[in-house]
């Protein structure tokens, strides 16, 4: 057992910190404030690799492993890259595209990959509705065959990218009868009649990504259009999970280096009492606890990761442990941050508060933490 | 990277498992004597030393088994019996890993041979930290008087000091910290009373007095040039406790799993497991477990690999898997409910050890001080 990096993937991490650094994380606080999605930051992504990353070179991509996605992700956390961007990326590459790349048919990976791994289209996922959350096998959106078209018809809510998308991965039922064995995917793309997107939904955190309802009213779709087979659904969202557990944690475990980094900086400039509050161990203890979460959730994700590149089924105890990990422990660290910067960690500003709001979404999207404990428990 | 025990490394935990089925569990609540708990430790190390694990322990690495290997063969000792686990590791991977690492051909030669072959008993006493403050004066002087040395001082709590054979006393020699090493009977050597202690009953623990003890100058093993002697002895302290850690938490989730699967609870009998709230708890304890083991593992390698990350992930890793360990055992004797409350009842056990962890070497209080100033030579 050994836990190193290769050369590349170490130099591969250096390349990111530093393009991330300069290009995208100036850029945080404005976009934050302003709810606004950083588009431009979201396309110097496409264009530096890392929408594509893993993707085989003919369609866009670089042909990576999984193990350095994560640390092109973890990089992006470290740099102090925005955590809506960050989530953008990770819905569309991870939720959207990668799921098209594996079930897809050539024709759709010709048609939707290169773009998406450009960045010059942005996807998103629609699975869960408004009555469909954790139980999403009771989703009601429909998708009924009439003649050479599949007619979709139900909502979608809480979607990443989704007022910005130009394609969708949507889940329906093809078998409301079925339960999970009767959902099925489909690509949606913008501007198909009877598709909207409903009005950016205002989120406590992760503010600079775009969420929305998606409706879905009597819209029409070529057949072509089904991803997979029928009744494949559940399994191809299911398969997201392990990009979910392991690439879309990965930011979260990069911020922590960045918080310590921050939090180091300030509290060795800060001077109360006569001295820098670096000396008081109150403030150590902090620092300390941040980089003790840090460095144990580090393995959690990069386990996930390499036992991906390794070709084996995903192992769903493991999945669910660094997701709940992640999600339910790191609210102590961020805080940690927060408080250590005095009334600067309640300013916009000093980015703190933004982190520890980003932080809020960990324990709930992607499957709660409640779930990950029923997950555990039934494997255990 | 590789998140796999090797098949060599998987053979050496079964051979390893096998002995320590046939080690006796009942000692450690504290009952045996002083000659019955000698002649069992002293049988117990000859069946460990059928096993690569004395090597191993007092190695670090060896060409076959990691350093992961070592924290995971730690694990399973402690689960088996957190006492012959603290005897074991005080005797061969602090005092025997000392003389590995820095003990002369001749030294290895008469002492580390009999450490790691099984046939002699070692105790070592190591100077407690101070928390950040100026250093304390030691407790143990030696005088160098010709060939031989002559040492003053007190050492408290020093595990297998009543059974031991051979002492290793780390104190100043001159202005140079060193290990003495006393053999049993050395005329100005005097062992207190074995305490009673709240855990670790199968443990042998006194304080040591040496009254101008002299010793041959070849009997001290003084640090290399430029190697923190007592930083690199808390170290591996801190991996042993995290290593138990680890063993303990095994005991209490196999426990705790047991009783929610064999007991019934509520309207119908339902097993607990069935029960959210116990269902929930285990969940949360196997993610601690898995957590831990991660982070201790990669801690091992760290340290194994030189690198200059070891120093804080050890530190992290002690806080955090002996911190996890105490919550994980409260939440199994929780799980017990009153079945907890009768002894012997190794859940209980594990539940007294496992708050000691965190104040036994390197205080989890010292720990985070440690790690703070780190981060701050990092990036303050």
């Amino acid at each position: 057992m050994e836990f190193a990096f290769t050369e590349e993937q170490l130099a591969f991490k250096n390349q990111v910190l530093r393009f991330a650094r300069t290009e995208l994380a100036p850029r945080a606080r404005e976009h934050d404030l302003k709810e606004a999605f950083d588009l431009e930051g979201f396309r110097k992504l496409g264009e530096f690799g890392i929408l594509g990353l893993h993707f085989p070179e003919e369609l866009g991509g670089s042909g990576a492993d999984v193990v350095t996605t994560v640390v092109a992700g973890e990089a992006l956390g470290e740099a102090g890259v925005d955590g809506g961007l960050t989530l953008a990326y990770g819905a569309h590459t991870f939720l959207c595209a990668d799921t098209i790349f594996r079930n897809g048919t050539p024709a759709q990976r010709e048609r939707y990959i290169p773009k998406l791994a450009s960045g010059e289209w942005i996807g998103c996922m629609g699975l869960t509705e408004p009555d469909a959350g954790s139980d999403v096998a009771s989703m009601k959106t429909t998708a009924t065959k009439r003649d050479d078209r599949w007619v979709l018809n139900g909502s979608k809510i809480f979607i990443t990218n989704g007022p910005i998308a130009d394609v969708a991965v949507v889940y329906a039922k093809t078998r409301p009868d079925l339960g999970h064995a009767g959902i099925s995917a489909f690509v949606v793309e913008k501007g198909t009649r009877g598709f909207t997107t409903g009005q950016p939904l205002i989120k406590m955190g992760v503010r600079s990504s775009a969420t929305s309802e998606l409706f879905f009213d009597d819209c029409e779709i070529p057949e072509e259009n089904l991803i997979g087979a029928e009744g494949m659904g559940f399994q191809m969202a299911m398969q997201t999970v392990e990009w979910d557990r392991s690439a879309l944690l990965a930011p979260f475990v990069g911020s922590g280096t960045y918080m310590l980094r921050r939090c180091a900086a300030y509290a060795s400039q800060r001077v109360q009492f006569g001295g820098p509050i670096a000396r008081f161990p109150a403030i150590k203890r902090k620092l300390a606890n941040i980089m003790i979460f840090t460095e144990a959730a580090r393995p959690l994700v990069y386990r996930i990761a390499w036992c991906k590149d390794q070709g084996r089924p995903l192992n769903h105890l493991e999945a669910a442990v660094a997701k709940l990990f992640v999600g339910d422990w790191s609210l102590g660290p961020t805080n940690d941050a927060v408080v250590l910067h005095g009334g600067y960690g309640y300013i916009h500003e000093y980015e703190m508060e933004r982190i520890f709001r980003d932080s809020r979404l960990a324990p709930i999207g992607g499957g709660t933490s409640d779930i990950q404990k029923t997950i555990i428990a039934r494997l255990m | 990277m590789d998140f796999d025990f090797s098949p060599g490394e998987k053979a050496f935990f079964t051979q390893l498992s096998t002995e320590l089925a046939a080690v006796a569990t009942s000692d450690d609540d504290g009952e045996a004597d002083l000659s019955a708990l000698a002649a069992r430790l002293r049988g117990d190390l000859a069946r460990l030393a059928a096993t690569p694990y004395l090597r191993l322990a007092a190695e670090g690495q060896t060409a076959e088994l990691g350093a992961a290997a070592l924290v995971a063969a730690t694990e399973l000792l402690a689960d088996r019996s957190p006492s012959l686990c603290l005897a074991v590791e005080s005797s061969v991977r602090l005092l025997g890993r000392a003389l590995a690492a820095f003990g002369a051909d001749r030294q290895k030669a008469r002492w580390l041979a009999p450490l790691v072959e099984g046939r002699a008993i070692g105790a070592i006493a190591i100077p407690p930290p101070t928390l950040g403050a100026a250093a304390a004066p030691p407790a143990v002087r030696a005088e160098v008087d010709g060939d031989s040395v002559v040492v003053t001082g007190e050492a408290s709590l020093v595990v297998n000091a009543p059974l031991a054979d051979l002492l290793g006393v780390v104190g100043l020699v001159g202005d140079r910290a060193a290990i003495v090493l006393v053999e049993r009977g050395a005329r100005g050597l005097a062992i207190g009373e074995r305490l009673t202690t709240s855990a670790y009953g199968g443990a042998a623990i006194a304080g040591l007095a040496l009254d101008r003890c002299r010793v041959a100058a070849e009997a001290v093993v003084p640090g290399p040039d430029g190697v923190d002697l007592v930083a690199v002895l808390r170290r591996w302290e801190s991996l042993a406790a995290a290593g138990a850690s680890l063993g303990l938490m095994k005991t209490c989730l196999d426990g705790a799993r047991r009783h929610a699967r064999t007991q019934t609870a509520g309207p119908g009998g339902k097993p607990l497991v069935k029960h959210q709230e116990i269902s929930f708890k285990l969940a949360e304890m196997l993610t601690l477990y898995q957590t831990s083991r991660l982070l201790a593992f990669r801690a091992s390698w760290l340290e194994g690999t030189r690198s200059g990350e070891a120093g804080p992930v050890i530190d992290c890793a002690k806080v955090f898997c002996t911190e996890s360990a105490e919550q994980v055992a409260s939440a199994a004797l929780q799980v017990l409910s009153t079945a907890g409350l009768v002894t012997p009842n190794p859940v209980e056990r594990a539940f007294r050890c496992a708050k000691h962890g965190q104040t036994l070497g390197t205080s989890t209080e010292a720990a985070r001080m440690q790690i703070g100033d780190d981060v701050l030579a990092r990036w303050g």
